[in-house]
């Protein structure tokens, strides 16, 4: 075990810093994310140039040989600074998805246009009422002489207000909490009888619900076939809910460095508010939470290549541990400081925000509580 | 001691729930449903069926327009309210400045104001806090000089709360800067919002919602009949006030039906017929926090029924330190239980059938109001301040 950042990692890290920190004061990306995409364009191409874009890929993919310890590092920083960027969904969750996709056709040359930045991808998995089940598929694909046939409807597809194609799954056979029968399937932006309905997220992001209607997709566009569509998904939103809490430890480290400061700046009866022990103490636990949340990332991290079982509950142990400590930090970040931690134009909020979206991406607290319980029922019964 | 309601009670109980149910116009019930910050209209009208019922101000005494009823009758007739959906009133003139006016001001301001809050006709904001002065409410700055008969206010006041609705501001202000605060130094005076010096600009909360301002104060003009009883008393008229405030803001009867609609949800099956409820965690969390309500419910019953002589700052601020607490957790099991749908902004204007997600009309206003409700344990002091209270007030320390 090395806990210590190769000389590349600790490069990237910095390389990312510096960007986040320079791009644009907080402030500013919060105005950006009240409108549009919910993100700067012009961020995407740098990301691109400065190669983040494959950085989470391997080399016969067409990345930068990194995996997901690259990618955390990234959406980190990205965290830190409340950047927008779709790099989670577009760069990490469907590009690492097409990365294990090796039957689909168009899999090196889709994967160049996102290492390129020329391409945003997003995942349609949910669905009303599925709450995270990636095996509750309703949507249907059914084969036609051309290809498949889809109609349905996803729901906080995540960053799909900006994507040029998403990636959805749907049911070929079986029953709708079966996890065999259940396809993946590439369904660019603007193809007939998709709609594509975006709105904006709690924490200012780009996402969209998708009406699929008798969508004609050709018979190549289905990127993971029935027999392994479930485990290919399950794998990639394992590896989000790591992103997702990656994303988290940044934020929380910002927020609790905003707070400091002003524990020290602010003065009440005459002193620095930071001087009441019962704050100071408080700031000492919010520090303790996200120390235990960064131990909980690298556990979470290191298992992300174990049998499915173990990987399994090992994120959901993860991601219940890190979202219980993003909520206290988020909350006591805006406790501590007070009436100006309610204005929405104050970023504390903000962080807060984030950490509570974050904490619904990718699963939430009560669906990876429910499946630590699951995989330990198993895990007795197998005993 | 009896612990039982009696008949009498339960009678009352009917009779209140009669007309309530059928006093709140529907439209009314399902804005204060979703929980947003309350329309204006809807407190006004409210204020006004209420008011015409003889019912507004059950909490005054009856000289000046009360109901006469007991404490528990009272607290009956909030539960009712809530569980109705009744909008929630205005707090700043029945709840703050109507208690400061019954009870310390001349018989001329009494005559002047007390009405016009019964009928809804003027509304008020509570100029208190500043930038500089939050927790520490003896360091207000805003001063208001004597010149003539009249007092000229120059300062600025935040998160006054309905600020935009008010006609009136009741301010804390420094009369005597050669005296400290807590010893004769603050008055509160009363002034019309709608004039000359006085601007109020919006502030936008982290729920992207409005209900708070920043209010500047710049040379207004304010006869010198128009300071609140007497000059000096401000930090007395303020501590009385901040008792008041802490024991309503236990909030028992709107976290009360908040749960009621929370489990309610919860129990609903969704279209496979799954339920939240039959998730053990979630199960445990509704029934903790029913339990949690159940015991603070009975302590501000305790509190109300005792002689107001003998309640003690410190009980206030255990039911306020509470109650904040448990509407914060009311209003974070039902964003929780949103699940992926706790995603996507709603705004104000979302209609149901074109909701993101495909979402009910009951998912709107749930995040917003998570949200907002972080402000429950730092707004009327907040709770570290009223531990420091209880710590001091009931240990020594």
């Amino acid at each position: 075990m090395d806990f210590s950042l190769t000389e590349e990692q600790a490069l990237l890290r910095d390389s990312a810093r510096r960007f986040v920190a320079e791009a644009a004061p907080v402030e500013q990306r919060l105005a950006a994310a009240r409108q549009g995409d919910g993100f700067s364009r012009d961020h995407w191409s740098a990301f691109a140039e400065l190669g983040w874009l494959g950085a989470a890929l391997p080399e016969e993919a067409g990345g930068f040989g990194g995996g997901m310890l690259e990618a955390a590092i990234i959406l980190e920083e990205l965290g830190r600074g409340l950047v927008g960027a779709p790099l989670l969904s577009t760069a990490v969750v469907c590009a690492g998805l097409l990365a294990r996709c090796e039957g689909y056709a168009e899999r090196l040359a889709t994967l160049e246009l996102v290492v390129a930045g020329e391409s945003l991808l997003a995942l349609a998995t949910e669905e009303p009422g599925s709450r995270y089940d990636l095996a509750h598929v309703e949507t249907a694909a059914r084969e036609t002489a051309e290809g498949y046939r889809l109609s349905g409807r996803k729901i906080v597809v995540l960053d799909g207000a900006s994507a040029d194609a998403f990636m959805v799954s749907a049911r070929l056979f079986g029953e709708a909490r079966d996890r065999r029968g259940i396809g993946v399937f590439m369904v660019p932006f603007g193809t007939p009888g998709l709609t594509v309905r975006p709105y904006r997220t709690l924490d200012g992001r780009g996402a969209a619900d998708l009406v699929l209607a008798d969508v004609e997709i050709p018979s190549g566009a289905m990127v993971a076939g029935p027999d392994e569509g479930w485990d290919r998904l399950a794998e990639a939103a394992d590896r989000a809910a790591m992103g997702a809490a990656a994303d988290c430890l940044g934020a929380m480290e910002a927020a609790i460095e905003m707070t400091a400061d002003y524990l020290k700046t602010r003065r009440q009866f005459g002193r620095p508010i930071g001087e009441f022990q019962t704050l100071a103490h408080r700031l000492a636990d919010m520090f303790v939470a996200a120390e235990n949340a960064r131990s909980m990332l690298y556990r979470g991290l290191s298992f992300l290549d174990a049998p499915p079982a173990e990987r399994a509950r090992a994120v959901s142990a993860s991601k219940v541990a890190i979202t219980q400590a993003a909520a206290f930090v988020g909350q006591q970040a805006i406790q501590l400081h007070g009436g100006i931690g309610m204005s929405e134009e104050h970023p504390v909020g903000h962080f807060y925000k984030r950490l509570q979206v974050a904490g619904k991406s990718y699963g939430d607290l009560t669906f990876h509580m429910a499946r630590y319980v699951d995989g330990d029922a198993a895990r007795e019964q197998g005993a | 001691m009896d612990l039982k309601l009696t008949a009498e009670d339960e009678a009352f109980r009917r009779e209140v729930r009669d007309f309530v149910r059928s006093a709140v116009p529907a439209d009314m019930a399902r804005r204060t449903r979703r929980g947003g910050h309350t329309p204006k209209a809807d407190l006004q009208a409210w204020n006004r069926i209420l008011y015409d019922k003889g019912w507004v101000a059950p909490h005054w005494p009856r000289e000046y327009g009360g109901t006469g009823w007991s404490a528990l009758r009272i607290h009956i007739f909030e539960e009712e309210c809530a569980a109705a959906d009744a909008p929630f009133l205005s707090y700043f003139g029945l709840r703050l400045i109507g208690p400061l006016l019954y009870t310390f001001g001349s018989p001329r301001q009494k005559e002047l104001h007390l009405g016009p809050i019964l009928r809804g006709d003027v509304f008020w904001c509570q100029g208190f806090s500043e930038p500089g002065s939050g927790s520490d409410l003896a360091s207000v700055r805003t001063t208001a000089a004597r010149d003539g008969d009249d007092y000229v206010i120059n300062g600025q006041k935040i998160w006054t709360t309905e600020a935009h609705y008010a006609d009136k501001m009741f301010c804390l202000a420094r009369t005597n800067p050669d005296v400290p605060p807590q010893k004769g130094g603050l008055s509160i005076l009363m002034f019309d919002m709608n004039q000359p010096g006085v601007t109020v600009r919006p502030i936008v909360t982290i729920d992207e919602g409005h209900s708070v301002n920043e209010v500047f104060l710049d040379n207004v003009r304010v006869p010198a009949v128009d300071l609140l009883g007497e000059a000096g008393q401000g930090w007395t008229y303020a501590k009385f006030l901040l008792g008041n405030e802490r024991v309503s803001n236990a909030q028992v009867p709107r976290s009360r039906r908040d749960l009621q609609l929370l489990r309610a949800r919860a129990e609903a099956p969704d279209a496979s017929g799954a339920r939240l409820v039959d998730n053990p965690d979630i199960r445990q969390r509704l029934a903790q926090l029913e339990i949690d309500l159940a015991a603070l419910e009975w302590s501000v019953l305790r509190v109300l029924a005792s002689p107001e002589g003998e309640r003690t700052q410190a009980s206030a601020s255990g039911l306020k330190i509470t109650g904040s607490e448990i509407q914060q957790r009311i209003s974070e099991l039902a964003y929780d239980l949103l699940g992926p749908l706790g995603v996507p902004f709603y705004g104000e204007d979302d209609v149901a059938g074109d909701l993101p997600g495909f979402a009910s009309p009951d998912v709107p206003g749930v995040a917003a109001r998570q949200l907002f409700l972080r402000a429950a344990s730092i707004y009327a002091g907040s709770n570290e301040i009223q531990r420091t209270i209880i710590a001091k007030q009931v240990f020594s320390l």
